[in-house]
């Protein structure tokens, strides 16, 4: 028990950032290892991404690297962080937009966005290695669902006089799986008979007959 | 292409109840170390180690991990396979009401007992050239599930029946992996099957 507790905090101190990057320059050193890191994994894969490797892309030393991550997964635990606060936003600001735009109308833009979102970062909902995830990074780390948790709360509270499910929190985890999840699965392995927007349009439907009738 | 569906072939194949039991050890050995450590743990070393058997073993029947990976694959799909379509055959005029929540269930069961199979293989390797589909259930059982959706054709309101059969499948199972990897689970499993269960007839039947 006692062996597992520190286990988890030695794994939380190894993948956060070791200094945080406050002058300019060191803000561009620390965006040259992040860029390096992805195109790396992009296009070689998790394993060749070390951070030997990385280094060298970003062109700065090894000493550099290891400045700022203490190791690999650190700069991977970076990487997911950016792409979530960067890719959600628009789907952010479309929720925020739509508090009081009936569901029928609101649910296909925001479902079209967090698509959009998924599709532009393959890399932040590829299976990671374990050494990423789930067990050890999942307290930590940030996912589009932790981010957007307050916002989706809120405008199912919004529409709440329209939704027909009991459960508030049961209706929105289940939207959660079935959207995200139908998503997923599509994009990893797209039928030719379904194009995006039909996609959309179909989960629009399903959400939406689940929701309120 | 040639080149992969050679690599990814198995080098023998095990005949003597005795070999068969040796390729078995393998493949559990292969699935247990997925299952704990992930897949880039999955070397030929560590899997011949926790089998139990040599190096030089495991490569007389597989010649590299990816051969082990796609026996395992293989394996998978034809046993989640074989009770959900015996379920759907035996369904094939029972109304939906009736038998959609047992068909979920099913599926619930098949995802969580061969998860480190279903959700932990990179995605690459579930995919045997580059032009073929992914080896999946949903592509073992299409003909089936098929068949399945046309005799329920008068409950199902949806135009495009290939296309309602499409939105299911990825409304499903990505509902079911998405529930499963999720801990704690936000809900229990009869209240998320329920729930799938109303969300799924909704959309096909009304």
């Amino acid at each position: 028990m006692q062996n597992k507790a520190t286990e988890m905090t030695t794994t939380a101190l190894a993948s956060s950032p070791r200094k945080r990057p406050t002058q300019p320059r060191s803000r561009a050193t620390v965006d040259n290892i992040l860029q390096a890191a992805q195109s790396i994994i992009a296009s070689k894969g998790y394993a060749a991404a070390t951070t030997n490797h990385i280094a060298k892309v970003a062109g700065v030393s090894i000493g550099t690297v290891y400045q700022y991550f203490p190791r690999k997964e650190a700069i991977v635990a970076a990487l997911l962080e950016h792409a979530v606060i960067y890719g959600f936003l628009p789907v952010r600001a479309q929720l925020l937009a739509s508090m009081h735009q009936p569901l029928a109308e609101s649910v296909p833009k925001v479902l079209w966005l967090i698509l959009a979102a998924r599709k532009s970062n393959p890399l932040v909902f590829q299976p990671w290695p374990r050494t990423m995830a789930p067990d050890d990074a999942d307290a930590g780390r940030l996912t589009p669902e932790t981010y957007l948790y307050t916002t989706v709360h809120a405008f199912f509270q919004q529409h709440r006089a329209e939704i027909k499910i009991d459960c508030l929190d049961t209706a929105m985890s289940v939207c959660n799986y079935m959207c995200v999840g139908a998503m997923e699965r599509y994009l990893c392995d797209p039928a030719p008979t379904l194009s995006e927007e039909a996609l959309v349009q179909m989960l629009s439907a399903a959400a939406l007959k689940y929701l309120t009738t | 292409m040639k080149a992969t569906a050679a690599a990814t072939t198995s080098r023998k194949l095990p005949s003597q109840p005795r070999a068969r039991v040796t390729v078995d050890c393998i493949l559990q050995a292969a699935e247990s170390i997925i299952a704990s450590r992930g897949y880039e743990a999955a070397t030929t070393n560590l899997i011949a180690e926790v089998a139990g058997v040599s190096i030089g073993t495991v490569y007389q029947y597989f010649p590299r991990k990816e051969a082990i990976v796609a026996a395992l694959l293989e394996n998978a799909v034809i046993n989640v396979s074989g009770p959900i379509r015996q379920f759907l055959l035996s369904n094939m005029h029972t109304p939906l009401r009736e038998c959609m929540p047992e068909v979920l269930r099913l599926i619930l069961v098949a995802r969580r007992t061969r998860a480190a199979i279903f959700q932990g293989l990179p995605r690459d390797l579930t995919r045997f050239g580059d032009d073929a589909p992914p080896l999946t259930p949903e592509t073992f059982l299409c003909t089936t599930t098929r068949a399945f959706f046309q005799e329920h054709r008068g409950e199902i309101r949806v135009e495009d029946l290939e296309v309602a059969m499409n939105v299911i499948e990825y409304l499903v199972v990505g509902a079911v992996d998405t529930y499963l990897n999720e801990s704690p689970p936000k809900m229990g499993e009869t209240v998320f099957l329920d729930n799938l269960a109303a969300a799924t007839l909704k959309y096909l039947a009304s």
